[in-house]
C-alpha cells in the first residue's frame, strides 16, 4: 500500500487526509499509518502437516466442537428426548458426531496436503504498530472469494459466511498493547503471540532471523506492558486525587 | 530403511487387525428342532385380531373353506418336500446335544442363539449333511431343509449371509479377539524400533511424523476394513478386487505411500561436530567433513529465503531446506564459526 503523497507528507488510506511523514496517526481522523520501515519484514512458506502448531490447533477445534456439541445433546435429550434408553440415545448419536468429526478431520489433512500443497506462505511484519502478517496464497484467497460467491449464488449463508470469515483473516495485525504473553520456540523458530485469552498469531521465522525478532518482540511487548501499566497507574492516581477533593 | 520397517510394521500390524476383526465364515448352517404343532397354529389357526383388515378376512375364508389336514399330515408334507437323507451314523449323541444346548446346556450351549445352534459347515456332523442342504439350497434357493435323526426332526437353516444372521459373535467373527494383539504389537514395534535421527542435531520435529504416522496408519485401516465391513465376508470383498473393494484399496495405499513419505522425513537428520557433518538419510550416512565443503549459498525463493545450499569441492550440490528442521540454528551457527557462511540481511 503506497501511503507517500510525495511532497514529504503522506496520505492517509482511510480518509485522504495528508500528514507529514513523521506523523504516526492521520491528524484528520485519526488512522495508523503503516511503518515506512519495519523492524522486521520476512515471508516463510509454513509447513502445514508436519507442523506440531497446526495439528494441535487442528486437534483443539475438534476436541471443542465434540465437547460443545456432547453437552448440547446432552441438555437437549435430557429436556426433551425419551427419558427409558437416554443413555443409549446419547451414545448413539455421539458416536455418530465422532464418526462426522473424524471425516472432517481427515477432511482437513486432504486439503492441507492436496489443496495448499502442504505449504502455506505467509508474510510478516513486525514495526512500530504491532505484529502482522498476511497471507501471500492466491489460491487460499482465491478460495475464499469462491466459497463467497458459490454461496451467495446456491443461497447457502452459511457457505458465504465461512468465505467471508476466512478472508477476514487473510491479513491482520495485533498492536503491542494487545499483546499479553509470548511463547519461544527456538528449536522450532516460531514464536507464539497471545492476547489475554489466546494465541491470535504464531510467528514463524526463518532460522536466519528468530533470534532478533524474539529479542524485538521481548523488548516490544516489555516496553508496551510498562506504558499500559504507567497509565493505568496514572489514573489509578488521578481517580484517587478526585476522591479525596 | 529402520523408518520404512517401522512403518510398513504398523501399516501391515493395522490392516491384519482390521482383517482378522472382520473375517467371519462365508456360510453358517443352523439347527433347530422344528415345532410342527406351533408352525400349524400359526398357518392354519383361526385368526382373531380386534381389527382384521380384507387379507385377514380372506384368509380367514380359505381356512374355513378348505382343509389342510392335521398336524401329521402337515409335518409330512413340509419333510417330503425339503428333506434330507440322515447319514448311516449313530447321531442320537450330537441331537441330546442339540436338545441340551437348546436348554442352555451342555457344550454347544454357547453356539445357540434364538433357539437356533450355529455350527461351521465344515464341523462333524454338520459335514454330512451339508451336500443335501446345498442340493435343496441350490435347486430352489431354500434356506431350510429338514431331516429326522435319531427318531427327532431337525430343521437345518443355510446362511449364505452369516453377519446377518443371529449367530452369536465367538462363532461370527472368531478372530476378533486376536485383532488387538497384531494392532498392540505393531504399535509396540512402531515406538520401540530405534530411532534413525534421533541423535542428529538438526532433524525433523518429530510430534507431528508420530501424530501423522498414527493418523496416516488409521485412514489407511480405514480404507482397507471398508471392503471387509461393507461385504458379507472377507472373501467375498477379495473376490470384489476390481469393484469398489479395489479402488477403497487403491484410497488405502496412497495413503500408506503418503506414510513412507514421512519415513524420508523421520530419516533425514544433520549431526553437526567439530570437524564436519554427518548427513542422515532414509539411504544411510554421510560425513562431509568441513574440508570438503567449497562454498555455502542461501536458496532463495523470490524474496523468501529457503535453506542453504553446500557445494563440495568434488562439484557436488546439496540442498538443506529448512522448512519443518527443527534446531537449524546449530547448522548456521557452526557453518557460520567455520567462516563457511555468514546469515545475510534478517529479511
Amino acid at each position: 500500500m503506497n501511503v507517500s503523497s510525495g511532497l514529504g507528507g503522506q496520505t492517509c488510506p482511510e480518509c485522504g487526509a495528508v500528514s507529514s511523514a513523521q506523523s504516526q496517526f492521520c491528524g484528520q481522523c485519526g488512522a495508523g499509518f503503516p511503518d515506512p520501515s519495519p523492524e522486521h519484514q520476512w515471508m516463510i512458506s509454513i509447513p502445514m502437516l508436519d507442523n506440531r502448531f497446526m495439528l494441535y490447533d487442528l486437534v483443539k477445534l475438534l476436541f471443542w466442537t465434540g465437547l460443545i456439541i456432547a453437552i448440547l445433546m446432552f441438555v437437549m435429550l435430557a429436556a426433551f428426548g425419551p427419558g427409558h434408553d437416554f443413555l443409549e440415545s446419547y451414545f448413539q448419536l455421539m458416536r455418530m458426531f465422532a464418526y462426522v468429526l473424524a471425516g472432517f478431520a481427515v477432511m482437513f489433512l486432504a486439503i492441507m496436503l492436496l489443496f495448499f500443497g502442504n505449504r502455506y506462505r505467509t508474510g510478516f511484519t513486525v514495526d512500530r504498530n504491532g505484529v502482522g502478517w498476511s497471507s501471500l496464497m492466491s489460491r487460499s484467497k482465491w478460495a475464499n472469494r469462491a466459497a463467497v460467491v458459490a454461496g451467495i449464488l446456491a443461497a447457502k449463508p452459511g457457505v458465504a459466511g465461512a468465505g467471508l470469515l476466512a478472508q477476514s483473516q487473510e491479513q491482520g495485525i495485533v498492536e503491542w498493547d494487545e499483546i499479553r504473553k509470548l511463547k519461544f520456540y527456538p528449536a522450532l523458530c516460531t514464536i507464539s503471540v497471545m492476547n489475554s485469552w489466546r494465541v491470535v498469531i504464531r510467528l514463524n521465522c526463518t532460522p536466519e532471523n528468530y533470534p532478533a525478532i524474539a529479542d524485538t518482540l521481548k523488548r516490544k511487548a516489555t516496553k508496551a506492558a510498562i506504558q499500559i501499566l504507567g497509565l493505568m497507574l496514572s489514573l489509578l492516581i488521578s481517580a484517587s486525587q478526585r476522591g479525596a477533593q | 530403511m529402520i523408518e520404512l520397517l517401522r512403518r510398513l510394521i504398523l501399516l501391515a500390524g493395522a490392516c491384519a487387525a482390521a482383517w482378522l476383526w472382520w473375517d467371519s465364515p462365508v456360510t453358517l448352517i443352523s439347527v433347530r428342532r422344528p415345532d410342527f404343532a406351533m408352525e400349524y397354529a400359526r398357518k392354519y389357526g383361526e385368526r382373531k385380531y380386534a381389527f382384521m383388515g380384507a387379507i385377514e378376512h380372506g384368509r380367514e375364508l380359505i381356512r374355513k373353506t378348505t382343509d389342510p389336514g392335521g398336524i401329521a399330515e402337515f409335518r409330512k408334507r413340509t419333510l417330503s418336500s425339503r428333506f434330507i437323507d440322515p447319514p448311516a451314523r449313530d447321531l442320537a449323541p450330537w441331537v441330546d446335544s442339540i436338545d441340551a444346548a437348546l436348554k442352555g446346556q451342555g457344550p454347544a450351549a454357547p453356539r445357540t442363539a434364538k433357539e437356533q445352534v450355529f455350527f461351521l459347515p465344515e464341523e462333524p456332523p454338520i459335514d454330512l449333511f451339508l451336500p443335501g442342504i446345498k442340493k435343496i439350497y441350490g435347486g430352489a434357493s431354500w434356506l431350510n431343509s429338514y431331516s429326522t435323526v435319531a427318531g427327532r426332526d431337525l430343521e437345518f437353516r443355510y446362511h449364505p449371509e452369516p453377519r446377518d444372521s443371529a449367530a452369536p459373535a465367538w462363532l461370527l467373527y472368531p478372530q476378533r479377539g486376536q485383532a488387538w494383539i497384531w494392532l498392540l504389537a505393531a504399535l509396540a514395534v512402531y515406538f520401540l524400533l530405534p530411532r534413525a535421527a534421533r541423535r542428529s542435531s538438526v532433524r525433523h520435529d518429530p510430534i507431528p511424523i508420530t501424530a501423522l504416522d498414527l493418523a496416516g496408519a488409521t485412514i489407511a485401516a480405514f480404507f482397507f476394513a471398508l471392503p471387509l465391513f461393507v461385504h458379507d465376508s472377507n472373501t467375498d470383498a477379495v473376490d470384489d478386487i476390481f469393484g469398489g473393494a479395489g479402488i477403497s484399496w487403491l484410497v488405502s495405499a496412497f495413503v500408506a505411500l503418503l506414510m513412507m513419505s514421512n519415513a524420508r522425513r523421520a530419516a533425514f537428520g544433520i549431526t553437526v561436530a567439530d570437524t564436519g557433518l554427518r548427513l542422515s538419510r532414509l539411504t544411510g550416512n554421510r560425513d562431509i567433513a568441513f574440508g570438503e565443503i567449497a562454498s555455502v549459498t542461501p536458496i532463495d525463493d523470490g524474496a523468501e529465503r529457503l535453506g542453504l545450499q553446500l557445494r563440495l569441492t568434488s562439484g557436488e550440490t546439496i540442498d538443506l531446506k529448512w522448512a519443518g528442521l527443527m534446531n537449524f540454528a546449530s547448522l548456521l551457527d557452526i557453518l557460520w564459526r567455520t567462516g563457511y557462511y555468514r546469515p545475510g540481511v534478517m529479511r
